[in-house]
């Protein structure tokens, strides 16, 4: 009640003070994004009867039209989508006129706006060299052009080249012939829509092919598998330790085992004794004993833990590229964690470990495709 | 760029102008007064820039309910008179329910006209001012929600607020004005 008493009031005080003059207002706006576009007109003259026309063009053909006529206020809207090329130009031309029955005149007003789509835009979403795919996303729908698709780094090296359309495109890294020791750092693509200049997205992806290197396997040998030989006498040191040792005060003790499954222990690092368990190559007190109880695999990498069959390389003493803990795939095998080193592993070459098996039993992989993941 | 004038346009505007011709006297000042003021970011009247802005407020948001607006795109569309201001979405809401109120009132505010021109036992005297009057509580309306605006974001806020919604609006928007004053006699 107090609202529209203080509203009589002011409107009391507008119609003394207010000129009487009117005026028709006439606003449009055309708003134009990725795949389409809105067109909205507004008219008002108080106290009138309007008649309205709004239409809508993309590159220069009419998508829509509308009019519309009442008192007073009259609006429009118009929209058209699609998939459409970048920097389709779309085009509002409006038209109001009005009579006031309070001014007993005519009145009228055009608009016209005028705006394009956006450019292309690229994106590199997602890059793995372990499931061999780059993820790259191109808009707007209905461009359509060369893409190119390069990884940089101390190199350029251009992985796909052809037309693609808008939309999602998953791409293979076409590892076989990807440069070796080459180390790459970023994934661009480029795209150049019909018309429209070319645009290009990045993602940081760090990643060394480090060449076609040989893939061995080394195992625990387990006493009672397929291992062959006379029993002979060996001996050991008793200390459940890896590594570290004080030679001269280590315990040792004497058993037997298969004489080819003593080779075996000493050419993969460990073995599988029936009763004393986990048998280590023993490394630093050879003047005492060649193995050592240890009761666990103790890698290389030692604070990396046990080895994981599957899962854990062995590398060269001294590799230029490949440390403890450092990530490779191997194409075609899989990606794996380097774990270990080995006296007789070579520069170019990685040895899976493959858990307990049998004496001699193992499936070299071959040469493959290495790449070392940052 | 080519503009379009398609063939209905030009009719109507042909029969526009034939009948400003044909009014004579006042048709020269019909004529006169409808030439567009030319509006600059800063001249443009305070009322009719607000009056448009709240009714684009109003429109593109009821727009994004729309079942013609594809689901995927309503968001941006809902979102285009924000991002046109430039504010975040607890400011933009204060916003758009002060561009609902006022919408709402100048729509009662129009039947109410309407309804006044339709009564025949009116004299075009009493007419005149009922209308005036209401013309005067749509103008007080608009102001009084200016009012919150302004009293909400402050004098520099609303600074920031004002010059975005004039960048937007202002290009946009033609303003034809009528005649001073009441209309002239009918000549016989």
């Amino acid at each position: 009640m107090l609202a529209r008493r203080l509203w009589l009031a002011i409107a009391f005080l507008g119609f003394f003070s207010a000129s009487a003059q009117g005026q028709l207002y006439y606003y449009g706006d055309l708003y134009v994004y990725e795949d389409g576009a809105q067109a909205w007109t507004l008219a008002h003259l108080p106290y009138s009867w309007l008649y309205m026309t709004l239409g809508l063009y993309r590159n220069s053909s009419q998508v829509a039209y509308a009019s519309d006529q009442g008192a007073d206020t009259v609006s429009i809207w118009l929209s058209n989508e699609g998939c459409l090329p970048p920097y389709t130009w779309y085009v509002a031309d409006g038209y109001v006129e009005g009579y006031s029955e309070y001014y007993e005149d005519w009145f009228y007003g055009q608009f016209w706006e005028d705006d394009r789509t956006p450019g292309s835009s690229v994106n590199v979403d997602s890059a793995s060299i372990p499931a061999d795919n780059i993820q790259v996303t191109l808009s707007p729908c209905g461009g359509y052009g060369p893409l190119t698709l390069q990884v940089e780094g101390d190199m350029t090296h251009t992985i796909f080249q052809g037309d693609r359309g808008g939309g999602s495109h998953s791409f293979s890294f076409d590892i076989d012939n990807l440069p070796n020791d080459r180390e790459f750092t970023l994934v661009r693509a480029t795209w150049e829509p019909y018309f429209s200049p070319a645009e290009s997205g990045t993602l940081q992806y760090h990643f060394k092919v480090l060449g076609d290197y040989n893939h061995t396997q080394y195992n625990t040998p387990d006493h009672n598998l397929n291992c062959s030989g006379p029993m002979v006498p060996f001996t050991y040191i008793n200390e459940p330790t890896c590594w570290a040792i004080d030679c001269p005060s280590a315990q040792t003790a004497s058993d037997q085992a298969l004489n080819g499954w003593l080779d075996e222990v000493r050419e993969n690092g460990t073995g599988l004794h029936p009763t004393l368990g986990i048998m280590w190559g023993e490394p630093q007190c050879i003047s005492r004993a060649r193995y050592r109880r240890t009761g666990r695999t103790c890698p290389a990498c030692l604070a990396l833990g046990e080895l994981v069959p599957f899962q854990d390389v062995a590398i060269c003493l001294s590799h230029l590229d490949l440390n403890c803990g450092d990530t490779v795939y191997v194409h075609g095998v899989g990606t794996r964690i380097v774990k270990d080193r080995g006296g007789r592993v070579g520069p170019n070459q990685l040895d899976h470990y493959i858990g307990i098996t049998g004496c001699n039993v193992y499936t070299h992989y071959g040469n493959k495709k290495t790449i070392k993941l940052y | 760029m080519a503009t379009h004038i398609p063939a209905w346009k030009a009719i109507t505007v042909l029969v526009a102008l034939g009948a400003l011709v044909c009014v004579g006297q006042r048709s020269r000042v019909a004529a006169q007064t409808q030439a567009p003021a030319p509006l600059t970011i800063d001249s443009a009247p305070e009322r009719i820039l607000y009056e448009v802005f709240f009714q684009a407020v109003v429109a593109w948001d009821r727009r994004a309910s729309d079942p013609e607006v594809p689901a995927a795109r309503r968001n941006k569309v809902r979102d285009h008179m924000r991002e046109v201001v430039g504010l975040d979405v607890s400011d933009y809401q204060l916003v758009k329910s002060v561009a609902y109120w006022v919408v709402s009132f100048l729509q009662e505010n129009a039947i109410r006209a309407d309804a006044i021109l339709r009564d025949a036992k009116l004299s075009a005297e009493d007419r005149q001012k009922a209308l005036a009057l209401l013309k005067a509580e749509r103008d007080a309306a608009i102001d009084a929600a200016v009012l919150r605006l302004r009293n909400y974001f402050g004098s520099a806020g609303f600074w920031e607020l004002d010059q975005r919604v004039r960048g937007h609006i202002v290009p946009r928007l033609r303003i034809l004005t009528t005649p001073s004053g009441p209309p002239p006699p009918k000549q016989e």
